[in-house]
Order: C-alpha cells, then sequence, then structure tokens
C-alpha cells in the first residue's frame, strides 16, 4: 500500500493544471497570428488606411497573446481559486490518496472523496516532480506528489506499478506537463 | 472585396473553436448521424434568431432556452451546453466581422479587452461572494435613466448634449471605460451579460453609436471560450443543435450586421435606448423573481 499526502495550493494547482504554453503546438499558431497581427496593425498605420484595418491587427495580437500565452493559467488559476472559496471556505485544501491492490481512494481534508478502480485507470504518467494516474484523454486523474509519499516512496511506487499492473500502459506525460 | 475579406477573417475566427470539431469527429459521430431533421432545423432556427438579437445587443440564452423549450427536440439538461458551444461561434464571427468593418482605435479596443479578461479572470472570486439580486436591482434601475439620457442626446433634448462621434477615448474616460469594463467583465462570472452595460458605458462617454459594437463583442468573445471546454469535455452537449445553432448563428449574426451598420444613426441610437431598456427589464423581472422565491 501506497500513501501519498498533499496540500493542493494555489502554486502546486497552477504547476499542474497549467502546461508550458511553449511546448504546445498550437502556440506556434498563435506566433504566426501574431506576427500577422502586428504587421498588419504598423502596415495599415504608415499606409494611413482606415482604423478598422488596423484594429484588425490589434484584434489579432490581442487574441494571439491571450489566447496563445496567457489563456490557460488565467483558467487554472480562476478555477483554483473558485474551488477554494465555494468549497474549502477560501484555504487550501489537502489531498490524500492511497493506492492499494484493489483500489485507489482519494480524502480531502480526511473525508473519504472518491473511489477509483483499477480499470478506469488508463494510463501511468510520469513527470519531473508527479505521477498521474490518467482516467480520461484530458487532463484528468490521480495525481501524486513524488515528494509527498508517506507509507512508500516515488521509486517504490513506480516498480510496484510495473509489476502489478503491466495492463496500464507507462510512460512520460505530455512534454508540455513534464513540470 | 472588403466585404469578403470580413467575412473570411470572421470564418477563420470562429474556426477556433477546433475543441468541437475534435470532439464530434472523435467521440460524437453516432449522434450526429442520429440526428433528426427536426433536430437539424430547431437548432438552426433558434441560432439565427438568438444570435440575431444577440447582434443587437438584447442577448442569445434567454430567447435560445424559450425557443429550445418550445421546440422540445433537446434534453433540458444539455441545454447549458448547447448554448455555450454553439454560441462560441457566432460570438467570435460577430466580433470580428464588427472590427473589421466599424472604425475604432486599435489601442482603446487593446484595453478595454483586457479589461474584461482581467475582470473575469482576476475578480471571480471577489463577484461570487456579492448578492446578486442588489446587482440586478441596482443594474436594472440604473438603466432607464441612462436609456433616457441618450434619447435626449440623440433627440437634442436637455443638458445632456449630443450623441458622441469618437472612435476610441483618451485620459480620463478611457480610465473611467477600463475600470467599468473590469467591472462588467467580473460580473460575466454571476451571470450577467456585457453587452448593454459596456455599450451604455462607451455611449456615455461619447463613443460613436457603430464604435460600440467591436468594443463589447470582442470583451465577450474573449472570454467565453473558456465555458465552452468544460462543456465539450464533459460531451454535455447536443450535437445538432449545437452545429445547427453555430451555423444558423453565424447567418443571424451577418443579418444583425448588415443591418446595424446600414442604420442611419438616429434610429441606431433609438435602437440601442430600446436594447438598454430590455434589458433593465429583464434584470428587474429576474431580481423580483428570484426574491418571490426566496434567493438572495
Amino acid at each position: 500500500m501506497f500513501v501519498n499526502e498533499y496540500v493542493m495550493t494555489r502554486r502546486r494547482y497552477d504547476k499542474w493544471a497549467t502546461p508550458k504554453f511553449w511546448k504546445l503546438p498550437i502556440f506556434y499558431v498563435w506566433c504566426l497570428i501574431f506576427i500577422a497581427g502586428v504587421f498588419g496593425w504598423v502596415y495599415f498605420e504608415r499606409v494611413n488606411a482606415p482604423t478598422r484595418w488596423q484594429s484588425i491587427g490589434a484584434f489579432l495580437t490581442f487574441v494571439a497573446v491571450y489566447r496563445g500565452v496567457f489563456f490557460r493559467w488565467m483558467h487554472a488559476d480562476k478555477t483554483f481559486r473558485l474551488t477554494r472559496a465555494n468549497y474549502f471556505n477560501g484555504k487550501d485544501w489537502t489531498c490524500k490518496t492511497i493506492v492499494s491492490d484493489k483500489r485507489i481512494s482519494l480524502y480531502v481534508n480526511g473525508k473519504a472523496n472518491n473511489k477509483v478502480e483499477w480499470k478506469d485507470i488508463l494510463r501511468f504518467e510520469e513527470a519531473k516532480s508527479f505521477f498521474k494516474l490518467a482516467t480520461d484523454e484530458y487532463n484528468e486523474g490521480v495525481m501524486l506528489d513524488k515528494s509527498c509519499f508517506t507509507e512508500g516512496d516515488s521509486d517504490s511506487f513506480r516498480q510496484w506499478m510495473l509489476d502489478n499492473h503491466p495492463e496500464i500502459k507507462y510512460g512520460p506525460v505530455a512534454p508540455p506537463f513534464n513540470k | 472585396m472588403l466585404l469578403a475579406l470580413q467575412i473570411l477573417f470572421g470564418v477563420l475566427a470562429a474556426g477556433t473553436g477546433l475543441g468541437l470539431i475534435v470532439d464530434v469527429a472523435k467521440n460524437r459521430m453516432d449522434d450526429l448521424r442520429k440526428a433528426t431533421g427536426k433536430q437539424w432545423a430547431s437548432g438552426f432556427t433558434v441560432g439565427i434568431i438568438a444570435n440575431f438579437l444577440d447582434t443587437l445587443g438584447c442577448g442569445s440564452f434567454a430567447p435560445s432556452t424559450f425557443m429550445y423549450k418550445l421546440f422540445n427536440q433537446i434534453d433540458d439538461i444539455d441545454i447549458p451546453g448547447t448554448l455555450n458551444v454553439g454560441d462560441t461561434f457566432p460570438v467570435i464571427f460577430e466580433a470580428f466581422i464588427f472590427t473589421a468593418s466599424v472604425d475604432c482605435e486599435p489601442m482603446f479596443l487593446w484595453i478595454m479587452y483586457i479589461c474584461a479578461a482581467v475582470g473575469s479572470f482576476g475578480f471571480a472570486t471577489v463577484v461570487t461572494k456579492w448578492p446578486r439580486n442588489k446587482i440586478r436591482y441596482a443594474l436594472g434601475f440604473i438603466m432607464i435613466p441612462l436609456a433616457a439620457i441618450m434619447l435626449c442626446k440623440n433627440t437634442g433634448v436637455g443638458p445632456f448634449g449630443t450623441v458622441g462621434t469618437l472612435t476610441g477615448l483618451h485620459g480620463w474616460k478611457l480610465i473611467v471605460a477600463a475600470g467599468l469594463n473590469v467591472l462588467w467583465g467580473a460580473l460575466m462570472d454571476i451571470g450577467f451579460g456585457l453587452y448593454a452595460p459596456c455599450m451604455a458605458t462607451c455611449l456615455l462617454l461619447g463613443v460613436d453609436g457603430t464604435a460600440c459594437f467591436p468594443v463589447f463583442m470582442g470583451s465577450c468573445a474573449c472570454l467565453m471560450p473558456a465555458c465552452s471546454i468544460e462543456f465539450i469535455k464533459k460531451h454535455r452537449y447536443d450535437v445538432p443543435h449545437t452545429i445547427g445553432n453555430a451555423l444558423g448563428g453565424c447567418i443571424g449574426v451577418f443579418i444583425a450586421w448588415k443591418l446595424i451598420t446600414n442604420l442611419p444613426m438616429f434610429w441606431l441610437i433609438n435602437l440601442i435606448c430600446v436594447v438598454l431598456l430590455w434589458t433593465s427589464y429583464t434584470l428587474l423581472s429576474a431580481a423580483q423573481k428570484d426574491k418571490k422565491a426566496g434567493i438572495a
């Protein structure tokens, strides 16, 4: 059995939920849009085109910077702050995960919160500072901080997973989330 | 040529909703195949009418919900997701074609968009603690004199001066508009539409009637996709209605855009006053309804 326990702080949540934007393929699309926007804005200003044309450039630059760089972080940060305010009385919350042979039990602030069956785990992913037992194709799953094992440790957990659950695909977490 | 470019920009911008396309292709093809003609017709019709009204500033969620319930072709639980996802495309489309067709200073737009985003993302936890009904009453009551002042300005009656012709704001006016847009952006988190208050703010500070449209549409467009992602992830939207709504919505936006950009300024301001009064009515009636139900 392994026990992993940590306090979910704003910093931890933002770190886990927000990808490194420069490692996302879509970032380069936003870069192109940004360049097109800046070029359009400057060019239309130089040739004294109507402001509507300059506005198109401004709109593109804004959308590129906002969506390409800030949006995911802002969204994650807002989600964390709203969750903390609405469900935890404005305080950070403690997450405890007990990994046993039968299932994975999750506790929030000492109370049972959820149980996950092994059949629901699709992938076992490893990042620099955490493990993720992914439950769907999106960024959902059970998160275990490598430095927060109170029973067992990260190396023995990895080995245990590989020995006991070979059916669960093991691999690195997606590069943008590898923190 | 200009029209073709504007439409092209709009379609490209609306195409940013790649999440929907990917999700439908990967997970929802069965729903798409099973869709009936009635469902498509319902989504398409609702999209046209609701987004036509939305472009005028009346909002689309209330009329869409009313019509979906009337046509009875969609499960109630899927309505919020369908509205959020389906309206994302027309909202981005309308923001773009108005930006591309109305003269408005780029820096003014930039500042207003940033403020709306900062308000929505930065102050969400603050406004969720505010009393929703009291804000409804305050905004609802303030819209009435604002509409009256705009009517007076438009007809040249009283001491309010004439309607503005600015394409952007500077100095203290910009600071006031930006500060209020932070507030309007934040209030979106507790269900207040941004269009009417943002439109009123710009008009009263002297912005030209048509130049207000890219300001509030862009402010809203940059906030909307956040909710859609969650609904797409959870598959909590109806596929034919969402796609119908998105396609019909773009057509509705186009019709309204033609109307607004071709309407003489006098009638446009009058139309805006009607929208402000309508918004006031919807806010006050919602507040009254919640008060009767004992909801603060």
